[in-house]
């Protein structure tokens, strides 16, 4: 029992320092982490995970307005923000981060973290996470598919709210401009606005907890 | 948790209802019984798990996408799309 709280204090600490660089990179946004109880079975791990997800969202949220802040619930699951709030909530293991902004700023904000992969993971959701292209330029990578998967996740928590329509994964693809700046490209059309071969700039920081990805859309 | 997400299938196994039920507790790490029309995402079954699973099928010669098992994820709607598809 004590090493089990021991391990999940190191890892809540090691996120931590993910988050310190999310909030550099993201001045005007609140992000806040809240651990859950992971004891139990799949039903009340996920219900402790929901909890601690909607403790963030209320602590983020309160940061960023003075004012309780509490997340609802839509009908499929994702979470629905007080008037004038946009953000995301996000669950690994025992850890729950939610990142709130003001739609003055953002008009969709996601976040998304993720335990490291294995390769053999990797190897295995590759073919259904990956376009061909990013299958081409990363392989089976277990970092590179790792931040590939997550940062769609993202791009959908952020996107999927304003354009009211599902997508999934092959609908972008991560890419590396000038080799060094990450960049989602959408691979088709999902609106008027957002067509095939627009970029987005997700924010992708890999620690030792896992990896941390955002992206933030500008209002 | 990772050590339970790396077993694995043969490409000789049925594909078939209880495959599917004995995958799906495998990934969600419990060994209760699960209610066949009830929604896996209260079970805590997220994302990159799906996505374990539409892989795992994929080895299978199933194609699903993330988002069809994303749009109704219980079983009996996995075990009617998993049909359709080895049928198609």
């Amino acid at each position: 029992m004590r090493a089990r709280v021991a391990k999940a204090r190191a890892v809540y600490d090691d996120w931590q320092v993910a988050l310190g660089q999310l909030r550099a990179a993201l001045p005007t946004c609140r992000v806040a982490m809240r651990s859950a109880d992971c004891a139990g079975g799949a039903r009340e791990r996920r219900a402790a995970q929901h909890d601690a997800g909607r403790r963030a969202a209320a602590a983020a949220g309160m940061d960023l307005t003075g004012m309780s802040c509490l997340a609802g619930r839509g009908a499929d699951g994702a979470p629905e923000w007080p008037n004038g709030l946009c953000g995301s909530i996000s669950h690994c293991g025992g850890c729950s981060v939610a990142m709130v902004g003001a739609l003055a700023h953002w008009s969709g904000l996601g976040i998304d973290i993720e335990q490291h992969l294995n390769t053999d993971i990797a190897a295995e959701i590759a073919p259904v996470a990956l376009t061909q292209s990013e299958q081409d330029e990363f392989g089976c990578d277990p970092l590179q598919v790792a931040l590939a998967f997550s940062a769609k996740e993202s791009l959908f928590k952020a996107l999927n709210p304003l354009i009211k329509k599902r997508f999934d994964f092959d609908a972008a693809e991560l890419c590396w401009a000038g080799g060094c700046e990450p960049q989602l490209r959408l691979v088709y059309d999902l609106s008027p606005e957002w067509s095939a071969g627009r970029t987005i700039q997700p924010i992708l920081i890999p620690c030792r907890a896992g990896v941390l990805t955002a992206v933030a859309l500008s209002a | 948790m990772t050590k339970d997400m790396n077993v694995t299938v043969t490409t000789t196994e049925a594909i078939n209802f209880d495959w599917l039920e004995a995958r799906v507790a495998t990934l969600i790490e419990d060994e209760g019984p699960i209610d066949p029309g009830e929604s896996l995402i209260f079970y805590g079954l997220d994302s990159l798990r799906v996505m374990k699973l539409a892989g795992e099928l994929k080895e299978h010669g199933i194609t699903v996408s993330f988002e069809d098992l994303a749009k109704d994820p219980t079983l009996n709607a996995w075990s009617a799309l998993i049909d359709a598809r080895k049928g198609g």
